[in-house]
């Protein structure tokens, strides 16, 4: 297997020096060459910092950890280097492609702006360029296109344009942050198939940040849950959506519409927790119904590896729930555990 | 490959449209046309650039030629203002007073602007620290009683219309600095300066052509109100002697030796250049407000 081109090892990101709110509490993950990797979770669990925190467009907050992008050392790094690797070896889509843009340039001047930004070429070069980049991403008539405001493309055609400008670096990874929501069921349809294709196609990676587990799995091979500024639980797709091991992810494919099987939704009890003053323990455990008194609202939990039959990929979860400590329970598959990690003692605090 | 003719997609298209800054501009006009106040002070406003550019030509008498015998007339047909102390014709003084009144209001708006404005585009960009240390500075020169600080810094300085203009603009650095700082504050925020950053844009293109357009509606509105302020300092400056030195006549010189004659009945001497800064000032005020109304549809009364 090839060298991961992005390897993020404890990334933690904070606001606020006095009661510091932890925004993402120590996520590691790699990303290899073509890899497609999603990440879901609730609104507020961390997963758009998280992104943001890769190539320093955190503005208040402190990055701590270790990001290595291509072997170079990216949390700390000058903001020279940031602004190289962005937009060239990392591109960015993000939620609302209608702001994306300056309201007052024409979306191809902008474009135009992204490929100069990164890349040595005339101006009637770049013009070319950024008028088969429209092209690319599926807007008719691009070069008629090209002189058009924002406000007079509509919200899918402004999600396409904004994936245009995010590749006008050529990016090896393409970081899409909820780039579906907000827009309607068909016309998202059209972005995923979009995202499909540019992967294929490129030969780039993808990062895709969703709530929506239904678009992730269409694009991802490799998925993550995060909750509450940590990562859960982790596997492939199908192992995932198959073989939850995790609570959380369990609750969370159940509280999801499925068009396929009839039943009834079921909302996860609660509500996230507040960053501010996150759970002690698992921070799940308040809204778990699997929770045991004294283990999991005390001890962070242990790492759990799991032995798939689905796929040779590690599926991991950080649960109490496979451990002798906690009472198991129907939801606890302890045949399944390949190995366990205890968590690392907890530093600080 | 989809189709990107989702909802109200590419289907015809009318004329060529216009670009957001224009269809903005015009509707700018017909919005501006349709407030009293914002055309009351422009007309207002011409009517005083007018007067001062065509003093020369206006003016019955050369400003600074005495006529002993003619002093302290009254208003008359040969002297619709009176004359002075020195039977100099207070008319022409007057309308050439407007040319130093114009030369302040322009000038100060361009220095203070020159230099507020790239301190609030920093600090409203960069924020943090940085915005903590320049706003603190501006507000540290805020403090000072404005004509405090002018004489001051005309002390310092030494007395030319120059010299004067360099202070006031530096009494008014402030708030250029507040007013763009807030605008930028919150364009900074928005989606699509986060978007230029990350696509690799640096820092000075960001501010240049992302963030300093949307302010400069705000820093149009705060020059308008400068150039009133400005106008109402110099006169101050000049009154209390530290003006622009004579013979060159400002209102303000003219008012200083003006009052000495008010108990003896030469009202006209003080009077009609204190008329002159109040209309010159009503209408860069009128303006200044009307503008505000314009530019912010949230408190244009007349929407």
């Amino acid at each position: 297997m090839t060298d991961p081109i992005l390897r993020v090892r404890n990334l933690r990101t904070q606001f606020g020096r006095r009661d510091p709110l932890v925004a993402v509490d120590g996520i590691s993950y790699d990303l290899r060459a073509g890899e497609t990797l999603g990440i879901v979770g609730e609104s507020g669990a961390g997963k758009s910092v998280s992104v943001r925190s890769l190539v320093g467009l955190i503005d208040e907050g402190e990055v701590t950890g270790s990001v290595e992008w291509r072997g170079q050392e990216l949390v700390g790094a000058p903001t020279r280097t940031l602004r190289g690797i962005r937009g060239s070896g990392i591109g960015m889509v993000f939620q609302n492609a209608e702001a994306a843009f300056d309201p007052i340039e024409t979306v191809g001047s902008q474009i135009v702006e992204a490929v100069h930004a990164s890349r040595d070429l005339s101006n009637q070069a770049a013009r070319a360029e950024a008028i088969d980049l429209l092209e690319e991403v599926g807007i008719g008539d691009p070069a008629g296109r090209f002189d058009d405001y924002p406000h007079e493309y509509s919200g899918g055609m402004a999600q396409r344009a904004a994936i245009a400008m995010a590749l006008a670096g050529e990016p090896d990874l393409l970081i899409a942050d909820e780039p579906t929501t907000g827009l309607d069921v068909s016309v998202q349809a059209g972005i995923v198939d979009l995202f499909r294709d540019l992967v294929a196609e490129r030969e780039m990676s993808l990062l895709l940040i969703s709530h929506d587990l239904g678009v992730v799995s269409q694009l991802c091979t490799r998925i993550m849950v995060m909750y509450a500024g940590r990562i859960v639980e982790r596997g492939s797709r199908r192992q995932l959506l198959d073989s939850p091991r995790h609570p959380y992810t369990g609750a969370f494919l159940r509280s999801v519409p499925d068009v396929d099987v009839r039943r009834a939704l079921e909302p996860i009890g609660g509500s996230p927790p507040s960053l501010d003053d996150p759970p002690s323990g698992c921070r799940f455990h308040p809204r778990c119904p699997a929770a045991d008194a004294g283990l999991c609202d005390g001890a962070t939990p242990p790492t759990v590896g799991f032995a798939e039959e689905i796929d040779d990929e590690g599926h991991e979860a950080t649960c109490h729930g496979y451990t002798d400590a906690h009472p198991g329970g129907d939801a606890f598959d302890r045949g399944a555990v390949d190995w366990v990690e205890p968590a690392p003692s907890e530093v600080d605090e | 490959m989809t189709d990107a003719t989702d909802a109200d997609g590419a289907t015809a298209e009318p004329a060529r449209p216009q670009s957001p800054l224009a269809r903005r501009a015009r509707a700018f006009g017909r919005r501006f046309r349709r407030n009293r106040l914002a055309v009351g002070g422009l007309l207002v406003t011409a009517g005083f650039v007018l007067l001062a550019v065509l003093a020369p030509v206006l003016a019955p008498y050369d400003p600074a030629v005495v006529d002993v015998p003619a002093r302290l007339q009254g208003p008359s047909l040969a002297h619709p203002f009176g004359t002075d102390r020195y039977g100099r014709d207070l008319f022409s003084r007057v309308l050439y007073g407007a040319r130093i009144a114009l030369q302040v209001a322009v000038a100060t708006p361009l220095v203070a602007g020159a230099v507020g404005v790239p301190i609030g585009l920093v600090a409203g960009y960069v924020g943090g620290r940085v915005d903590d240390v320049l706003m603190r500075l501006m507000d540290s020169i805020f403090a000072f009683p404005a004509i405090l600080l002018g004489l001051t810094l005309v002390a310092v300085f030494g007395q030319s219309l120059t010299n004067i203009v360099v202070a006031l603009g530096i009494v008014y650095i402030p708030q250029f600095a507040r007013v763009t700082r807030g605008s930028a504050v919150s364009v900074v925020e928005e989606e699509h300066v986060r978007v230029a950053r990350s696509l690799g844009a640096s820092h000075a293109r960001i501010v240049l052509v992302h963030v300093l357009p949307f302010c400069l509606s705000a820093i149009l509105v705060q020059a308008t109100v400068t150039a009133a302020l400005a106008i109402v300092l110099e006169s101050s400056l000049s009154f209390l002697g530290v003006g622009v030195p004579s013979p060159t006549p400002s209102w303000g010189s003219i008012l200083r030796v003006g009052k000495g004659y008010v108990d003896s009945g030469e009202w006209w001497y003080s009077v009609f250049p204190g008329m002159a800064i109040v209309v010159a000032v009503l209408g860069f005020n009128l303006l200044g407000d009307g503008l505000r109304d314009v530019l912010d549809p949230r408190t244009d009364p007349n929407r």
